[in-house]
């Protein structure tokens, strides 16, 4: 085989790496902005009393969960706090933490818009 | 018992049978990934399903023989071996799904793991079918099923723009994600066609003693019933479409979906959706469970009967019984009630040429249906089913391996 088929090769071989990388990663992005908008509507469920606590306590663990699973950091502080403050029951305190993850799912949600179109 | 009164009935037990967890999950993930544009799956699925459910009372009703003896007796044993050993393995994956979908109902209002409500679901089940007659489980968990129509009063509540839901009627490519459109196309297609369906109704007739003289009665429940199942599963996808895709909420978990109704219902919402999911549940899970046994003991000869009592029909009742013990160790043991309704689903599609083309045969056997065999029409819609069935056959498997 010549060089230049090897190079040819190479260079498909890495496009199609380098695609795998961006699916990849764009399947991450899609994950973490799935669960970080679930905690934030359950959330805003239980301050307007529309959703039990049990409920969202369960569902906030299950976020964090996954959350921590896709590497997603700010995501995982941020239902943290949330369910710090379901705990207390003190809806005044997730105020804060529910106007950061709003502030989180467009960073995300703009990512994956960016990923998609690579 | 007049005619009409069984009408009514018959058209709710038909929609209660339509309505269960795998149509529910199916159809949450495609409203929630692809907003409306799968709806024509929905709507190919019901015609389909129409058809089969048509057949199958039709066939019950001219001959007052259920299936798969039919098929032994006719088709030989040889033939039946394949579709029996598939159609058991599904049932019992399909009760096991149902009964994780009342144990995950209940979690969601209590908080306790599905995983301990199994055993009461299992028990309360078991003990439903030993001491309840036929007439009563279908009647009853039918009319409470009724209350899956909150999504229907929903979906209009939300309203969704009427072109973009009669545009997702049309079959359209996806713009991304092209596996995970089509897995979701097959096991939306799977739920609807589930075997156990048309299995259970063709035994249900066989049970109310039908004659050719229901033959509109069958006609008149199969369209309208499915249809007015088909409605409520659509109303499924239009809700999710409008609540969970604008915030990019891929379904990986039931717990994502219990708020779907809360806009609609701002206090009833999350009550609603529990109870839809419980009962719809209840009343697949009994039927899934005794279409099983009425498919084993069809299968061996046995006396088979919900209407007898269990000591006068033992193999039957003991079938149900250890069907649901198992059913109920899986969910124990905590198999994912949404895992395993996807799986499910998408083997549904896969067997479904094992299991219908020899049903299908037989609705051609002039020495059984006399002048009732398919006509014309119905033999075109059965050899749809059969083509599409065998392309479900081949695409099920490689589409939920690609889709991850």
């Amino acid at each position: 085989m010549k060089i230049s088929h090897w190079v040819a090769t190479l260079a498909v071989l890495a496009t199609v790496a380098c695609r795998s990388d961006t699916k990849k990663e764009a399947q991450r992005v899609d994950a973490s902005l799935s669960w970080v908008a679930t905690a934030g509507t359950v959330t805003k469920g239980w301050v307007d009393n529309r959703l039990p606590v049990r409920y969202v306590e369960r569902v906030l663990g299950e976020a964090h969960h996954q959350l921590e699973r896709s590497g997603e950091a700010e995501g995982v502080r941020i239902v943290e706090s949330l369910s710090d403050a379901v705990r207390r029951r003190d809806p005044a305190a997730a105020r804060e933490p529910m106007a950061s993850l709003v502030e989180r799912w467009s960073a995300l949600r703009q990512r994956s818009e960016q990923l998609k179109s690579q | 018992m007049k005619k009409s009164l069984q009408l009514f009935l018959g058209i709710l037990t038909a929609i209660g049978g339509f309505f269960d967890i795998g149509n529910l999950v199916t159809a949450t993930q495609a409203g929630a990934a692809f907003r409306f544009q799968l709806l024509w799956a929905l709507a190919l699925g019901t015609l389909m399903v129409i058809f089969l459910v048509e057949m199958s009372g039709r066939f019950a009703a001219v001959t007052g023989k259920p299936i798969p003896s039919a098929i032994r007796e006719h088709l030989g044993a040889r033939v039946w071996i394949a579709p029996f050993v598939v159609l058991v393995l599904l049932h019992f994956l399909t009760l096991a799904a149902e009964i994780g979908g009342v144990a995950f109902a209940l979690q969601l209002v209590t908080g306790i793991s599905f995983q301990l409500w199994a055993i009461p679901v299992g028990v309360l089940m078991w003990l439903f079918l030993w001491r309840a007659t036929f007439d009563a489980i279908e009647y009853s968990t039918a009319t409470l099923g009724l209350i899956a129509l909150c999504f229907v009063v929903a979906a209009v509540m939300y309203h969704p723009p009427k072109s973009e839901v009669l545009s997702g009627l049309l079959p359209s490519l996806p713009k991304q994600d092209g596996s995970r459109y089509w897995l979701y196309a097959v096991s939306i297609i799977g739920a609807l066609i589930a075997p156990y369906m048309f299995y259970f109704y063709s035994s249900g007739a066989v049970e109310d003693k039908w004659d050719p003289t229901y033959l509109n009665v069958n006609r008149f429940v199969s369209v309208s019933g499915m249809a007015f199942g088909a409605v409520i599963t659509g109303a499924v996808i239009v809700v999710a479409g409008l609540v969970l895709h604008p915030l990019r909420i891929e379904v990986d978990s039931i717990n994502q979906t219990a708020f779907m109704l809360t806009g609609a219902f701002p206090f009833w919402g999350f009550a609603l959706f529990a109870a839809s999911m419980a009962i719809a549940c209840v009343g697949a899970s009994t039927e899934v469970g005794l279409s099983l046994a009425y498919t084993v003991a069809q299968t061996f000869g046995w006396n088979w009967g919900q209407s007898l009592e269990p000591r006068k029909d033992a193999r039957f009742a003991l079938t149900y019984t250890v069907a649901i013990l198992l059913a109920t160790l899986l969910m124990v043991f905590g198999i994912d009630p949404l895992k395993l309704t996807i799986y499910t689903m998408a083997l549904n599609a896969t067997v479904l040429p094992i299991v219908s083309i020899p049903f299908l045969l037989l609705m051609n056997d002039g020495h059984l249906l006399r002048q009732h065999t398919n006509g014309r029409i119905a033999n075109a819609a059965a050899g749809v089913i059969v083509v599409i069935s065998v392309i479900l056959f081949f695409v099920s498997i490689p589409l939920l391996i690609v889709a991850g």
